[in-house]
């Protein structure tokens, strides 16, 4: 689902990918809804990795802080 | 005093997985402003660009609102802000806050350049404080690298633009259904319109499905509408992200 840019985790499908950021969160131990409802920018029925407090958005995706963390 | 209109904006107060964010710590400040001192306007959140090489947390946004307020009094709130961001913003964030008075800003094509440029290209703090010092605003850094200055100035330049921003938070109507002179007349927005840029139909209804989300165009809190079988239905986020 990611990959690695400048010790960065880029997502690989971009910024309108639903489906794909909802099946990434789903495998993802680590996922946190970000707290402030103005940032969530699609439902909130199912996780997505477009809505977690650790995505960094980026120009054309997001990048995951918390693999930073754990996988650079 | 008299008292006239004042643009308030903030940026850069929190970090990786903080638990409040800027929008939050802005709408606390309104709220303490609407209590004691003056009415304020909806929050309008204002999309910055998305680089690397700008040290923003998340989503580099910045939150802007204005409210009407005298020479004392503005003193008084820029303390209570001052205070209060460096109170509650991320240990490791770098908070700006800018504000001034409407009528003291010299050049508003100039302000408003600026925060065009602060969409597309990456900007310096040096000229943040030369834009602030030439239009009259007040612009501080409030904690660390105070890199915020430069969102919060863009924040208040793309208030004043009246053309960009979606408004915080949602309206929540508790019915499935709302005339268009309805909702007009509830003053939830100041218009509404279609996507692409006509006025709705005052006698149509818009059929809600989970909340109403504004966006702010000629200066005004704008509804988005698209047609919907007979019938309209409001923009939902996903629709509204280039905003």
């Amino acid at each position: 689902m990611f990959y690695k840019r400048d010790n960065s985790f880029v997502f690989k499908y971009g910024k309108k990918n639903y489906d794909k950021a909802i099946e990434s969160a789903a495998l993802c131990e680590n996922f946190v809804l970000d707290k402030d409802e103005d940032e969530l920018i699609t439902s909130t029925e199912k996780n997505s990795c477009y809505n977690c407090l650790f995505r960094r958005w980026c120009s054309d995706s997001f990048i995951c802080m918390k693999k930073g963390i754990y996988e650079s | 005093m008299n008292k006239h209109k004042v643009y308030i904006a903030i940026d850069d107060t929190d970090e990786v997985g903080y638990y409040t964010s800027t929008g939050e710590i802005c709408e606390d400040i309104r709220e303490h402003i609407d209590k004691n001192h003056s009415r304020t306007t909806p929050i309008s959140r204002h999309q910055l660009l998305l680089d690397e090489r700008i040290p923003y947390t998340s989503h580099n946004s910045s939150m802007c609102f204005t409210c009407e307020l005298d020479l004392e009094t503005f003193e008084q709130v820029k303390n209570f802000i001052l205070s209060y961001v460096a109170d509650k913003s991320a240990p490791s964030s770098s908070p700006g806050v800018c504000m001034g008075f409407e009528r003291d800003i010299c050049n508003r094509d100039a302000l408003i350049a600026y925060g065009l440029d602060a969409k597309k290209i990456v900007l310096t703090k040096e000229s943040a404080y030369e834009t602030a010092a030439a239009q009259k605003l007040f612009l501080k850094e409030v904690k660390n690298k105070g890199n915020g200055i430069i969102g919060a100035l863009a924040g208040v330049a793309l208030r004043a633009y009246g053309n960009d921003g979606r408004i915080k938070g949602k309206i929540k109507l508790g019915k499935k259904s709302i005339a268009v002179s309805e909702l007009l007349e509830k003053g939830l927005f100041e218009e509404v319109r279609l996507k692409h840029g006509k006025t709705a139909d005052k006698n149509h209804h818009i059929v809600i499905n989970e909340y109403l989300k504004g966006v702010y165009i000629d200066h005004k809190s704008v509804l988005l509408l698209e047609e919907y079988g007979g019938f309209y239905k409001p923009l939902v986020k996903e629709d509204l992200l280039d905003y």
